[in-house]
């Protein structure tokens, strides 16, 4: 049952995720552009600071930078030294 | 009898390997690398002394020039003495052991000895070192209790890192010796 075809239960979490998406995607363009005064004004005064707006993606970019980094290093750790017997596939 | 041939190393450098018979069952194999060459030292002493000028142009202290003057002399000193290796040399004497030595710039030597005891083989294994995938040779040793299984791995020549076939001569040597270790001695 897990073959790629597509399903009825895939298309609707598919289109779920579609909206929810967009949805996230507009509030976070409220969020970032509209003035704070008019936010207020609204009554919506509970929200994070805009310069979360700026931060999390920077903080997400410089994540995914190090990622490669450390992927690189922990691959790099995880080899086996040249004198472990791990290295010693084939029988005696 | 020493034959000497010359061969490539892992990196390209030129290494020669001395194959000395001293007796029917003794032998020695020494690998020698190429020697501290004069333009990479003056390389790096130059680089660091541009280094330290720039920096006393900046800073005005003199002190800057002293202590680079310092730092390349010790650091010559550490180098020769600690990091590089001139020659490996593997001595295999049948039903005694093996003899593993190094010997650095500075004239210091180290020497292992494993007694045949130990010694379950000598195999050219190949590895993943540093994104690449080398031969090397090493010893396995065994358990003297436990015959079956190897309980370590003695990489040899890990400075020098000869290509294949630098290691397959130096692999035919020993096995030739090792291999009289299983026919029991012919009384003559």
């Amino acid at each position: 049952e897990n073959s790629p075809a597509p399903l009825p239960e895939r298309a609707i979490y598919g289109f779920a995720l579609f909206l929810g998406s967009w949805f996230g995607f507009i509030l976070y363009l409220i969020w970032a552009y509209i003035p704070e005064t008019w936010l207020f004004s609204l009554g919506l005064t509970y929200w994070p600071q805009k310069y979360w707006a700026v931060a999390l993606p920077v903080y997400l970019l410089v994540a995914v930078g190090i990622g490669y980094i450390l992927l690189f290093g922990i691959n790099m750790m995880s080899t086996a030294p040249l004198n472990s017997t791990h290295t010693i596939t084939g029988n005696f | 009898m020493a034959e000497e041939r010359r061969f490539l190393s892992a990196s390209g450098a030129p290494i020669a390997l001395r194959r000395q018979q001293h007796s029917a069952s003794c032998r020695e194999l020494a690998v020698r690398g190429p020697r501290l060459q004069l333009r990479s030292l003056s390389a790096a002493t130059s680089a660091v002394w541009l280094a330290a000028y720039g920096l006393f142009a900046l800073s005005e202290n003199s002190m800057v020039l002293s202590a680079a003057i310092f730092i390349t002399l010790i650091g010559l000193i550490i180098y020769l003495h600690f990091v590089k290796i001139d020659q490996e040399s593997l001595l295999v004497i049948g039903s005694l052991g093996i003899q593993v030595t190094s010997s650095y710039a500075s004239g210091k030597e180290s020497t292992t000895f494993i007694e045949m005891g130990q010694v379950k083989d000598v195999v050219i294994n190949e590895a993943i070192h540093m994104q690449k995938v080398i031969y090397y040779l090493c010893i396995l040793l065994q358990d003297p209790e436990d015959p079956q299984g190897v309980s370590e791995v003695v990489p040899l020549f890990q400075s020098s890192k000869p290509r294949l076939d630098c290691l397959i001569e130096v692999y035919k040597s020993c096995q030739e010796i090792l291999e009289q270790r299983k026919t029991p001695p012919q009384s003559s």
